[in-house]
């Protein structure tokens, strides 16, 4: 909401400045988003001028002579209200006006037009009518016009929290703030009855009293609608209101000033002449003020007329019976409608009004009379002979004061402060909470629907001491360290590793990239396809939560191409996993850790002759030594069938039996769809399986005593046979002796036959408790060969 | 020539060209000169027998010791020569061979020192499901039922009733629960949070938040300020201040919005603070009475305060990153600047 510096000084004179003013709000919880002048672009030498006379100026624009503090001057206007005796803004030769252009002298036939005379608009005032000329009553010819027209202002604009939406959402609620803060007192409009003077009584009536619990009206007869005076309009516009005519301009000076919105009816266009507050047929229709026919349901509260709705209670006047330039008779209503109705027809509506923001929030029902009498003072001040009939005030079941109990010890404890119970008393009472000594307890203003128990007390007090004043003190309590569990633990440890061997984190988002499904070549049946369905995505690519981490690596992948050194990334996130479908019950979140990798095993260097590619065994050789850094022993690959990786050159990691997850190259299919290379290499692996094999066990045995024995040994065996089923081979034949099996070369080609490799390796026999003989090797080496032989058809190589 | 002056003469000699000898290939050919078979010395040495008597032992005392003489001279210069340096000079200026290295990504920078500070505090780390009941997200938050953040407009939901957390605050919640009725309860709960906020350079549908709880027997607003400074403090220096402004959260009375130096300007305004010479960067309060009881504790009998923290703005301000968006893009060249941790 916007709202006058002028106007709020004028209620509570402060004399802070407008930026002071706004701090000190701001500082009370009464967001100031900005402070902007009313007057910013007016040109300069702007002054008032009084109209002497105004001549017909045939066939150019009718001609005025005009005093401007230097005698007479001649300028022109075709403004309709152009008439002697009245003071306007008159911009001399020489000034530059606010949308750039030079004023200088102008001839008009036989007439030389001496600068400009200007409307509210044409001055710069945001909002301001073009159509007429700014005028006052009285003024003083050459005085300053921002001075005289009270131009000299700042627009507030607040961004108000629910809670102080409820009774800030005026000037007078500002202001009472102001007061309460500064002690700059508190000017609280009190109108003068000017009820029954005349005018006839309203007939209303209300059949849902839940919906509406008050309704105040008048009706106000022999008005002329006009243009309002400008000390109104100025009002309005510097609290960011565009004034229409007197009738809606009062309105709306009394909802800024009290928070009361207002709506004024041309009582001759309401059939039977009456009113009634009901809840719209299913279906019922009603164009609202802004020209939109809006289409009812039964929960929507209307404003109706004898025969057809002809408001949107706490929203929106209807278009059938809206003030115009003739009418002559207006109801006018204040009413208290309930706030969740409210606010639920102005959002299924899309329909967000200056009422309906102060009744969604909860407007003061006690200030309905109040400010019904205010719209009544200012009309009989401004119109000639108005006619106001009775204050009808149908009020059911006025419902009774809320009372808090006061505790101030409570107060300072939650708060860690030592006020005394009169500082309390005070800071309250000038918020209007009324301390009843009798009851030990508070009444609780009518406005603040937001007040209903002994904290809501506490933050008030704490507010208007100022959160600043606090004395700030570490808290005293017993301190337990903390001891990470496994999986944080583990985290940390392989981002930590992960990062060391040169893969960078990605973060990305929780979606399922679209289409990344098929990208990955996702048979139908596969746990990937199991998605959770957002059930409001705002755009098609969050419709689903990410089963796989997947679709992002292949993606961050694609965007990396071409950058400098290749791309080692990994991700370690959730992915959510239904239960059910459609999801009833919490879904699974299980972490996953995810990598990738393309380009040279390490940087170039100009010393070093050209880098390896990343490969298969490169990531695999990262992923041991990541098991390896948390602790994990048992584990191994074994061929998959994974759907996403080239066929024969992935693996499943088995870890403590269990298959955790999968890594290799990527699918020649998958890298073409998503536009990568085959050498890619790509895996993903379900945390929570590896961090529970993880041992927090670690095994110790003395250093090696005594000397090993090598001994290595080139087989030949066919293709088939796995590097793995050899060490078990050997490890078997071999016993403890053998303490370590090392593979150190994996040949293929001539003269080895084409079916057939070659491998290489070194072993390492050992005894803990003495130095082994060339014999003693010898008899096992013997012993290992001949089990490679008898059980994988190994050859030794000659 | 008298023998005794030839030796003298060649081991004077062999003594000079040994000093000035340059490598070891000149010492072997002066060993071979002077000591070889065929050597000088060698000759003379030979030649004693055919001495008169009387001369021999003076002789042949003379050429032995001569012989030593160059033998150590040799020896010397052999190890003198070995102790030289003589690999050719390096470029020491050339690139070394660069160490495969990775990078944290900035938003798990930022949520580790911030789990550090508090961890060291005494504080526990706890997490959370992102897919809640809506129990735990709203109502048992105090968010009543008609309040706007439950609507469909500003919440994801996962079916009917389920929606991704709109804040870490349920974690409070669920922890809480588990913990009652033991005392004090003191965590932080990070992790990922949703909004249906439209994506924008301060904006992420998804983002990170980092929550913290402390329940107590007398905890009071002065020691949320004083958490939070020396939070602050620890996170951007000890010369930052910290302001609070009244904000309304429904879970937390009362409530603030709390604001830190700008390391920018250092309170002087500028354009990173928007004028203000403070950012804001997290929200916090006294946890509402209903919240603790929906926690399982007496709000009669305990307190607290808790808080919570956008990582994404944290790191935007640590980093002077000016588009949020650019931290979910993930391209490599950006990330490769995060080297290192921030302690």
């Amino acid at each position: 909401m916007k709202a006058s510096y002028r106007w709020i000084q004028r209620v509570s004179p402060t004399d802070q400045s407008a930026e002071e003013l706004a701090r000190t709000l701001t500082f009370l919880g009464l967001n100031v988003e900005s402070v902007t002048a009313l007057a910013e672009v007016v040109p300069d030498g702007t002054v008032m001028a009084e109209i002497l006379e105004v001549e017909d100026g045939g066939e150019g624009p009718p001609v005025c002579r005009i005093d401007a503090g230097d005698g007479p001057v001649t300028v022109v206007s075709r403004a309709p209200n152009a008439r002697p005796g009245v003071f306007v803004p008159y911009v001399p030769p020489g000034s530059t006006m606010p949308d750039g252009a030079r004023v200088e002298s102008r001839d008009f036939g036989n007439v030389t037009s001496a600068g400009i005379l200007c409307s509210a608009g044409e001055l710069g005032i945001p909002g301001g009518p073009t159509e007429y000329l700014l005028e006052v009553p009285v003024a003083n010819p050459g005085a300053d016009a921002v001075e005289t027209l009270g131009l000299d202002d700042w627009i507030l604009d607040f961004d108000l929290t629910p809670n102080y939406a409820t009774h800030c959402q005026s000037i007078v609620g500002i202001a009472r703030e102001a007061n309460a803060k500064l002690g700059s007192g508190l000017h609280w409009p009190t109108p003068e009855s000017v009820e029954g003077t005349g005018g006839s009584s309203a007939r209303v009536q209300i059949l849902d009293s839940d919906g509406c619990p008050r309704y105040s009206a008048m009706v106000i007869e022999d008005v002329v609608v006009a243009p309002s005076p400008w000390w109104l309009q100025r009002d309005l516009l510097a609290s960011g209101i565009r004034p229409i005519n007197n009738i809606v301009d009062v309105t709306n000076y009394v909802m800024l000033e009290t928070g009361q919105p207002l709506h004024a009816f041309d009582l001759d266009l309401l059939e039977e002449g009456r009113i009634e507050v009901r809840r719209a047929t299913d279906g019922e229709r009603l164009v609202t003020l802004d020209g939109r026919e809006r289409i009812l349901q039964p929960e929507d509260l209307v404003i109706a007329d004898g025969r057809r709705p002809v408001g949107l209670a706490g929203v929106m006047g209807g278009e059938n019976s809206e003030v115009h330039a003739g009418t002559q008779r207006i109801l006018l209503e204040s009413a208290h409608f309930d706030p969740v109705r409210v606010l639920k027809t102005a959002r299924r509506l899309a329909l967000q009004t200056d009422a309906s923001i102060r009744f969604e929030k909860g407007a003061d029902p006690e200030a309905t009379v109040w400010a019904l009498s205010r719209v009544a003072e200012i009309l009989a001040r401004i119109l000639e002979a108005p006619r106001p009939g009775p204050v009808q005030d149908l009020y059911p079941n006025p419902p009774e004061r809320r009372s808090i109990p006061f505790d101030a010890r409570a107060i300072n404890s939650l708060l860690g402060t030592d006020l005394d119970r009169d500082r309390i008393i005070g800071y309250l009472g000038r918020l209007g909470f009324r301390y009843r000594e009798d009851a030990e307890a508070f009444e609780v203003p009518s406005w603040r629907s937001d007040v209903h128990m002994p904290v809501d007390l506490s933050e008030e007090v704490a507010r208007l001491h100022g959160y600043n004043e606090i004395p700030a003190a570490l808290p005293r309590t017993e301190v337990m360290g903390y001891v990470p569990d496994a999986q944080s633990a583990a985290e940390r440890d392989t981002v930590e590793y992960l990062v060391a061997a040169g893969f960078h984190e990605v973060i990305t988002r929780s979606w399922m990239p679209p289409g990344s499904l098929e990208v990955l070549g996702t048979p139908e049946d596969h746990a990937f396809r199991s998605l959770l369905p957002v059930t409001n995505p705002m755009r098609d690519d969050q419709s689903w939560l990410r089963s796989t981490l997947l679709g992002d690596i292949l993606r961050v992948l694609r965007e990396a191409k071409g950058v400098h050194g290749g791309a080692r990334i990994f991700e370690l996130g959730r992915v959510y996993v239904p239960r059910e479908l459609p999801p009833v019950s919490l879904p699974e979140e299980p972490l996953r850790l995810a990598i990738g990798a393309t380009g040279p095993v390490s940087p170039p260097h100009w010393a070093r002759s050209e880098m390896p590619e990343i490969d298969y065994y490169f990531v695999k050789g990262v992923l041991e030594g990541l098991l390896d850094a948390i602790g994990v022993r048992d584990a191994h690959c074994v061929p998959t069938d994974a759907h996403f990786l080239y066929p024969g050159r992935g693996a499943a990691l088995v870890v403590s039996g269990q298959v955790v997850g999968h890594f290799g190259e990527l699918h020649p299919a998958v890298a073409k769809r998503s536009d990568l290379d085959e050498t890619v290499v790509i895996g993903e692996i379900d945390f929570a399986g590896v961090v529970d094999a993880a041992e927090a066990h670690i095994a110790v045995s003395p250093a090696p005593a005594y000397p090993s024995a090598g001994r290595d040994v080139a087989l030949v065996v066919d293709e088939s046979i796995t590097h793995r089923e050899i060490v078990d081979c050997m490890r078997e034949a071999a016993g403890p002796l053998l303490e370590e099996v090392r593979l150190f070369d994996i040949y293929r080609g001539r003269p080895i036959p084409a079916d057939k490799k070659s491998l290489a390796y070194h072993l390492i026999y050992r005894a803990p408790d003495r130095t082994l003989t060339d014999e003693e090797v010898e008899d096992i080496q013997v012993d290992v060969l001949q089990a490679l032989h008898d059980k994988l058809g190994a050859e030794l190589r000659s | 020539m008298d023998p005794k002056g030839e030796i003298s003469e060649i081991r004077e000699r062999a003594l000079s060209e040994i000093a000035s000898a340059q490598d070891e290939e000149e010492i072997e050919s002066l060993r071979i000169a002077y000591l070889g078979r065929e050597g000088r010395l060698t000759m003379i040495l030979r030649s004693i027998g055919g001495l008169p008597e009387n001369r021999r032992a003076e002789v042949g005392k003379e050429a032995n010791a001569a012989k030593k003489a160059i033998e150590d001279a040799l020896k010397d210069a052999q190890e003198a020569l070995a102790q030289q340096p003589r690999k050719p000079s390096l470029d020491v200026t050339a690139p070394g061979v660069p160490v495969n290295l990775g990078t944290r990504h900035p938003l798990r920078l930022v949520l580790d020192e911030v789990l550090d500070i508090f961890v060291a505090m005494g504080y526990s780390i706890a997490e959370g499901p992102e897919v809640e009941e809506e129990w735990y997200n709203f109502t048992g938050l105090n968010i009543p039922e008609d309040h706007p953040a439950r609507d469909m407009q500003d919440s994801y939901y996962v079916g009917q009733d389920l929606v991704l957390r709109s804040q870490t605050s349920p974690i409070q919640l669920r922890y809480m629960q588990t913990h009652a009725p033991r005392l004090p309860v003191r965590i932080v709960g990070p992790g990922r949070t949703y909004r249906r906020d439209t994506e924008d350079p301060s904006h992420s549908p998804v983002f990170h938040q980092c929550e913290a709880l402390l329940v107590d027997k007398g905890v009071h607003m002065g020691n949320l300020r004083g958490t939070l400074t020396e939070f602050a403090r620890r996170l951007f220096g000890d010369a930052v201040n910290v302001r609070f402004r009244p904000s309304y959260f429904p879970f937390t009375e009362p409530s603030a919005e709390v604001d830190v130096t700008c390391t920018n300007c250092w309170e002087r305004g500028c354009s990173t603070c928007g004028g203000q010479g403070f950012m804001e960067i997290l929200g916090a309060g006294m946890v509402h009475p209903r919240v603790l009881e929906n926690g399982g504790y007496s709000p009669d009998d305990v307190s607290g305060f808790a808080f919570g923290m956008g990582i994404e703005r944290l790191a935007m301000i640590k980093f002077g990153i000016s588009d949020l968006r650019s931290l979910y893009r993930n391209d490599l060249r950006f990330l490769r600047q995060f080297g290192g941790r921030l302690r």
